[in-house]
């Protein structure tokens, strides 16, 4: 009898099992059939459904293209990310994989071939159209390329913007916000002087406390850095009327790397760049020293603790400086109207994989808009096809979460031109920049009559010839140090441009 | 389609099932899933169909004219032109441009290259249609006289592209009559889901050793690398190969039908010849019965046969020089062996014949991972710094702790804290090369009712865990192709 009772319950468990597994399968079914797609990933381009044609089919392009487009665009696929992100951060340390002196690409992760990894790039051309909240941006016929192996380069580095023919009129929608007067001190996990922060290395990254930092190397060998240089001195030596300014931008490991033990010791290696450069310029290119300047505000938000940018308010003080040196009008920071908006997780959280000490501390991403009253002009980058805004500020989808650094000017995609409305000191600046360029933007409509910002990536008019069609006066070449001292490609950029 | 694609897990797999089990009669089953197997074929390869349904026409009759024309020549004669016609395929879509290459290269000639691609699974499936065609021949099965049928078995989606390589006799019956039971579908779907988790927690993650420590940085990888990224290499080749056949087996099973068993805990030989009755069995087996024993070679049959099976054995890995390097390695030792004798062999201590034959099976895969070499130059010269590396000669020092520039990208790296993040998968990993989880299974089967029926919930739920995991692992990451896809 017990005996007949114990296979009965062998019986039952099997059952229930069977139930169980095939209940299983029926909830995964349902999961990833009839839930709602994924359109929009925080992290990655997604496979879009294949168009169909015989000859895709015949190819097996079609079916292999449809096989990606349902695993991609599965339900939540963004939250199952952040899970396996979860689930790998069990397994013990992260892998450290990086450059030291001299050597040009920063190796992320385990990959073989380091391009593929470089890139901070997450959006590609093809579903750019859907960060931006705005339908009436137009498709400029040729879209600027990719550079995959620029660090410095990051979303707003993708081409065109675009899902419409027509220019838009319209007033820009700023991003949604709460007025506050002043800048907001740093959280203390961050500011990570102390040397007890509880720290983490992640794929070529450090994570002091919730703050995620690329390690720079930068170019003590100085292997870089003259090439640059000579390439700005060769564009002042060709434009004699023009004044030639040189801003290098910081990244945040010049302040707050200190605080690693593996490598504090490269803390003062912008330092070093920034004064290398000096001496390299001579008195052809002036230095806009702005090291210093944003060292003073190094406890405030002067960068983003989950993207590899600085912030607007960095941006601010850098301008600051400059507009300084150059003996120039420039407002208080109280004069704009700060906007606030909260819940940014920029790209270092795509880059640490989702690790819980970023994912988990989103930050909120400011804007300071200018009262300054402007005309914003919006340019291809061959400087010819173009549309007006009223305002130089994008709004960002907010399921773009890790694009909203593409709030300002729409990213990379665009060559703009800003005519004040508020000064007439017959100044003309033009910028040329990275992606961290971008955040000057608001900032000189009170120091230039007109600002004109191209990206050195994307741009495709000869410097020279734009100077002196455009009557400019003064270029600022403002770009990341990493661009400067470590991108090889950048500099070729800028020696194709200035050439 | 791949067994690990979300679309084939989630979609195509539970609709095949939802459906076959639906119906209850064998014939209904099978055009469900002859349908289902067609559709799985074709995803991948549309026009490659047609290939894999001409041979099954083409070999269906001519099986038809072996047994309707026994005792005369046309009997032998339809077995000859079956041969010609399945071997010829092979040749041609499998090994053309590997002749070419040669041809050119030896001779110095400019033959175009043909870029033939491989028909999905073909390696696999020709071999079964063989099988079936001889043992027709032999009189060993009854002629399939239903078409359908007979392309059932070569097309059926659980072992079609990457085997194991089913013998039409393993399944002749079933295909007429099979049920499934309560057991079948637990056991099924059990098996099914450990053979995914191979492949995507185990495998996909040694793969990421393996490639940082052999192609990476395998110009400055130290003594130590090298072993971790050999042995993760032959751990992910087996994870890999033998999570498919699980898969396979399971699927199988769900559906009634029994597949033997392709692995059977490899890295427990304690003899090359018995690794390989361990490895990859269907084709061992395949080899061993069809072709160690044709008597093409008179007196001297048994030593050239021998090379033949194993120069064959390669060859059907791919057309590659070290893939043909690799099989007549293993067939040196298992020759060696035979020499030696079962009797003198067993007289060597055990620990002299592990350390002996994971040497040589550690090294075997070292031949085996450089498939890429475009000419044997090459290919002795990526062995020869791979073996340097193995043995210390290429003068990279034991162990790396401190950073070192290193590799093709001049990046720095530390061997310390690379072997500290994966240390977990290889520890998990040999424990599952081992039969750990057999012995466990034999002992609950040993205990009584109540015990076994916890132990199937408490496996059941381990299971969808398991499946789970594999599914957000799935979604993390972009592209699972099986090894043997390729095969």
């Amino acid at each position: 009898m017990n005996q007949k009772k114990s296979s009965v319950l062998l019986r039952i468990a099997k059952v229930f099992s069977v139930m169980l597994l095939l209940g299983t399968f029926l909830f995964l079914f349902v999961f990833c059939v009839f839930l709602p797609r994924t359109t929009v990933s925080t992290y990655d381009t997604l496979t879009p459904f294949p168009e169909f044609s015989f000859s895709a089919l015949a190819d097996g392009s079609y079916t292999a293209q449809l096989s990606a487009y349902f695993s991609d665009t599965v339900f939540g696929r963004d939250q199952i990310k952040v899970y396996f992100a979860q689930l790998s951060s069990l397994f013990g340390k992260e892998t450290v994989f990086v450059n030291k002196d001299g050597v040009d690409e920063i190796i992320i992760g385990n990959t073989s071939s380091p391009e593929d990894e470089l890139s901070w790039d997450d959006t590609s051309s093809e579903d750019i159209g859907s960060i931006f909240d705005e339908s009436d941006l137009p498709d400029f016929s040729n879209p600027p390329s990719i550079d995959l192996s620029d660090p410095g380069s990051d979303v707003s580095g993708t081409s065109s913007a675009a899902d419409s023919e027509e220019p838009s009129t319209e007033p820009s929608k700023e991003p949604s916000a709460e007025p506050s007067e002043e800048p907001s001190k740093a959280p203390e996990e961050s500011s990570n002087q102390g040397g007890t922060l509880d720290e983490e290395l992640c794929e070529g990254i450090v994570i002091l406390g919730n703050r995620a930092i690329e390690v720079y190397y930068g170019d003590p060998n100085l292997k870089r850095l003259p090439r640059y240089a000579s390439a700005l001195k060769s564009f002042a030596d060709k434009n004699p009327q023009v004044k030639v300014h040189s801003m290098l931008i910081p990244k945040s490991a010049a302040y707050y790397i200190s605080g690693s033990q593996q490598f504090g010791n490269l803390a003062n290696r912008t330092l070093n760049d920034t004064n290398s450069l000096k001496e390299l310029f001579g008195s052809k290119v002036n230095t806009i020293n702005i090291y210093e300047a944003l060292e003073k505000h190094k406890n405030e938000e002067i960068y983003f603790r989950t993207d590899h940018h600085w912030t607007a308010l960095g941006a601010y003080y850098a301008c600051e400086q400059f507009a300084k040196q150059l003996g120039l009008p420039f407002k208080e920071l109280s004069t704009y109207e700060k906007n606030v908006r909260p819940g940014y997780l920029g790209t270092m959280d795509n880059y640490t994989k989702r690790h819980p000490n970023i994912h988990n501390h989103p930050e909120d991403f400011v804007t300071y808009v200018p009262k300054a009253t402007y005309k914003a002009t919006f340019y291809d980058q061959n400087f010819q096809n173009s549309f007006n805004r009223d305002s130089l500020f994008f709004k960002v989808s907010d399921s773009a979460v890790s694009s909203w650094y593409l709030t300002f000017i729409g990213g990379d995609s665009y060559s703009v031109k800003l005519e004040s409305e508020v000064c007439s000191n017959g100044r003309k600046l033009l910028i040329v920049k990275d992606s961290y360029g971008n955040a000057l933007a608001p900032y000189l409509l009170d120091s230039f009559e007109e600002v004109y910002i191209v990206d050195a990536r994307e741009f495709k008019v000869n410097l020279n010839t734009f100077v002196s069609q455009n009557g400019i006066t003064d270029v600022l070449f403002a770009e990341c140090a990493f661009s400067a001292a470590q991108s090889e490609s950048y500099i070729n950029y800028v020696e194709n441009l200035v050439k | 389609m791949n067994f690990a694609d979300i679309l084939f897990l989630f979609v195509f797999f539970p609709l095949c099932v939802g459906f076959y089990l639906f119906k209850k009669q064998v014939k209904y089953r099978n055009a469900i899933l002859l349908v289902f197997s067609l559709i799985f074929y074709a995803w991948g390869e549309p026009l490659k169909l047609v290939l894999l349904l001409l041979s099954a026409m083409i070999n269906f009759l001519l099986a038809r004219s072996i047994d309707s024309n026994r005792g005369n020549k046309l009997c032998k004669m339809s077995l000859i032109l079956s041969l010609i016609y399945n071997i010829g395929m092979l040749g041609i879509f499998k090994y053309t441009d590997f002749v070419t290459e040669n041809l050119n290269n030896l001779f110095g000639l400019s033959i175009p290259a043909a870029n033939i691609v491989l028909p999905l699974g073909i390696s696999f499936y020709t071999f079964q249609i063989m099988s079936y065609i001889i043992d027709v021949y032999w009189e060993n099965v009854p002629v399939q006289k239903d078409f359908s049928k007979l392309l059932l078995y070569i097309s059926l989606f659980p072992q079609l592209v990457a085997g194991p390589i089913v013998r039409y006799s393993t399944i002749a019956e079933e295909i007429d009559v099979r049920k499934t039971t309560l057991t079948d579908l637990t056991e099924g779907f059990t098996r099914m889901i450990v053979g995914l988790a191979k492949k995507v927690i185990l495998a996909n993650t040694l793969s990421i050793i393996a490639t940082n420590y052999l192609t990476t940085v395998a110009e400055t990888s130290s003594v130590v690398a090298t072993w971790v990224g050999i042995i993760a290499y032959s751990m992910q080749v087996y994870f890999d190969f033998s999570g498919y056949s699980d898969m396979a087996i399971g699927m199988g099973r769900i559906f009634g039908f029994h597949f033997n068993e392709n692995f059977n805990y490899p890295f427990m030989c304690r003899t090359i010849q018995e690794f390989w009755q361990r490895w990859h069995i269907s084709l061992g087996s395949f080899f061993r019965d069809y072709l160690l024993y044709l008597p093409i070679f008179g007196k001297r049959r048994q030593v050239l046969s021998l090379f033949l099976v194993w120069f064959t054995t390669g060859l059907w890995h791919g057309a590659s020089w070290n893939f043909i390097a690799w099989g007549l390695y293993f067939g040196i030792f298992i020759f060696v062996e035979q020499k030696i004798g079962k009797k003198t062999l067993k007289k060597i201590p055990d620990v002299v014949m592990h350390i002996y034959n994971k040497l040589v099976i550690i090294i075997g895969f070292g031949i085996f991972y450089y498939d890429n070499c475009p000419s044997i130059g090459s290919f002795f010269s990526q062995m020869g710094s791979f073996l340097g590396n193995l043995f210390g000669f290429s003068g990279n020092g034991f162990f790396r702790a401190e950073e070192f520039t290193s590799g093709p990208y001049s990046q720095t790296l530390r061997e310390n804290v690379y072997f500290m993040r994966y240390a977990w998968i290889f520890v998990i990993s040999l424990i599952v090369c081992f039969p750990v989880l057999r012995f466990v299974k034999d002992k609950i089967k040993n205990c009584n009712m109540p015990v076994q029926a916890g132990a199937q919930l408490i496996s059941t739920f381990c299971c969808i865990g398991l499946l789970i995991i594999c599914m957000i692992m799935l979604v993390s990451s972009k592209n699972n192709p099986f090894l043997y896809f390729r095969f």
